[in-house]
């Protein structure tokens, strides 16, 4: 897949930076190879480790990476999947990496490092989508689409990554919030740290400042909140549990991304589902049951604070979006 | 990323970067003692004076700047 007399044909955009204000991209040379760990960052850094890119990296300014997106546009958006961490969203990146002709990019950093950038400036629709141009070239004579999984904070922006992307089928992954903090307080993720949202906007009420899982419950609680807001307002969303997961890849998510359903049943697609997503050693199984009886008496104290009301509205959307599909498709 | 623009390191990135067939060469070279060797041997056909402890200075730079990327 790469082209002659490109100069940038098999690189990619590798990190962004902003120095003294001064918006930079660092490219490195990805030749032939394929995003397929489970998040970007694996591939990225390997990259970057490589010996080559190393020494012979390049940086420019945004203006190459913007000409590039009228040149080399890449492969076209056909979904984006949000989520609230923790839910099963990894094995639902995987699953969509695992079609013939895709190219899944799960949480790349250069995107959120586009979001903590103003919107009125640099991280302008323009730039998020020269950055997701630059990454979502196609790496095999049969790709022909291209998938963002966010980080999960980034339900924050979905209006911005729409208006970039608008008309992109959506989805937004979610989970019974006793088991996912539960998750979190086993393996903590960036979202527990005070302050670290900052950059997005997100400032934790002093309440929960001195306690990790306290923040990370409230700021699920904002992803939860937006992604209710977003099913009212766009109606290209779909709303994923974790325990529909993974029949509800095929049955649903497939049809909502416009997917082929020659290109579904695959040995590839099967070994997917049949794994775990972050482990892929491990076996997949749903692991409900043993979450809820792990939940001590602050993850259900949080969870009911800060949790229990936006899950509970989401579900209710559900479940009126289900009865709407059924109604519809009656004879 | 930076350098003097006659520097030895800025020709061979100009070399480089101008040749897809030089940068699928390079790129599969996995290991850093093979990879020294044959930049310092592009540099001496080049003309240019490097040693492979320059190459692999150069690379420690490089490194260095992935991993501070997110430093201000």
């Amino acid at each position: 897949m790469i082209s002659d007399g490109d100069p940038f044909a098999g690189w990619i955009p590798l990190f962004l930076s902003a120095r003294k204000g001064q918006p930079a991209v660092d490219w490195a040379y990805m030749g032939a190879e394929r995003f397929i760990d489970p998040f970007c960052f694996d591939t990225l850094q390997r990259l970057a480790q490589r010996p080559f890119n190393r020494l012979f990296r390049r940086q420019t300014g945004l203006d190459v990476l913007r000409q590039r997106l009228r040149s080399h546009p890449g492969l076209p958006l056909r979904g984006m999947v949000f989520h609230m961490s923790r839910c099963g969203s990894t094995l639902a990146a995987q699953w969509l990496a695992a079609l013939p002709d895709s190219v899944v990019l799960s949480e790349p950093e250069p995107v959120e490092t586009v979001l903590q950038w103003s919107a009125a400036a640099e991280g302008d629709a323009d730039t998020l989508s020269a950055v997701l141009s630059a990454l979502g070239q196609p790496r095999r004579d049969s790709d022909q689409s291209l998938f963002l999984k966010t980080d999960c904070w980034h339900m924050v922006h979905i209006e911005r990554l729409l208006a970039a992307f608008p008309g992109t089928p959506w989805a937004f992954v979610y989970r019974d919030p006793v088991e996912v903090l539960v998750s979190h307080r086993h393996m903590p993720g960036w979202q527990l740290v005070p302050g670290s949202m900052g950059c997005h906007g997100l400032q934790a009420p002093e309440a929960v400042m001195c306690n990790p899982l306290g923040h990370g419950a409230w700021i699920l609680s904002v992803i939860l909140q937006r992604a209710v807001q977003a099913m009212g307002r766009h109606p290209n969303g779909i709303l994923l549990n974790y325990y529909e997961l993974p029949q509800a890849l095929e049955i649903r998510l497939a049809g909502h991304f416009g997917i082929a359903r020659d290109a579904l049943g695959g040995p590839e697609l099967r070994a997917v589902v049949g794994r775990h997503a972050k482990q892929p050693h491990a076996a997949f199984q749903t692991d409900a049951a043993d979450k809820r009886a792990r939940a001590d008496e602050e993850v259900l104290s949080l969870a009911a604070r800060w949790l229990a009301e936006p899950y509970h509205e989401l579900e209710k959307n559900a479940q009126q979006l289900a009865w709407n599909a059924s109604y519809l498709t009656a004879p | 990323m930076t350098g003097a623009p006659d520097a030895p390191i800025q020709v061979l990135r100009q070399m480089v970067h101008a040749n897809p067939a030089l940068q699928q060469r390079l790129f599969a070279m996995v290991d850093a003692g093979e990879f020294s060797v044959a930049v310092c041997q592009l540099a001496m056909q080049a003309g240019l004076a490097w040693t492979e402890e320059d190459v692999l200075q150069a690379m420690r730079i490089g490194r260095r700047a992935w991993s501070d990327r997110k430093l201000t």
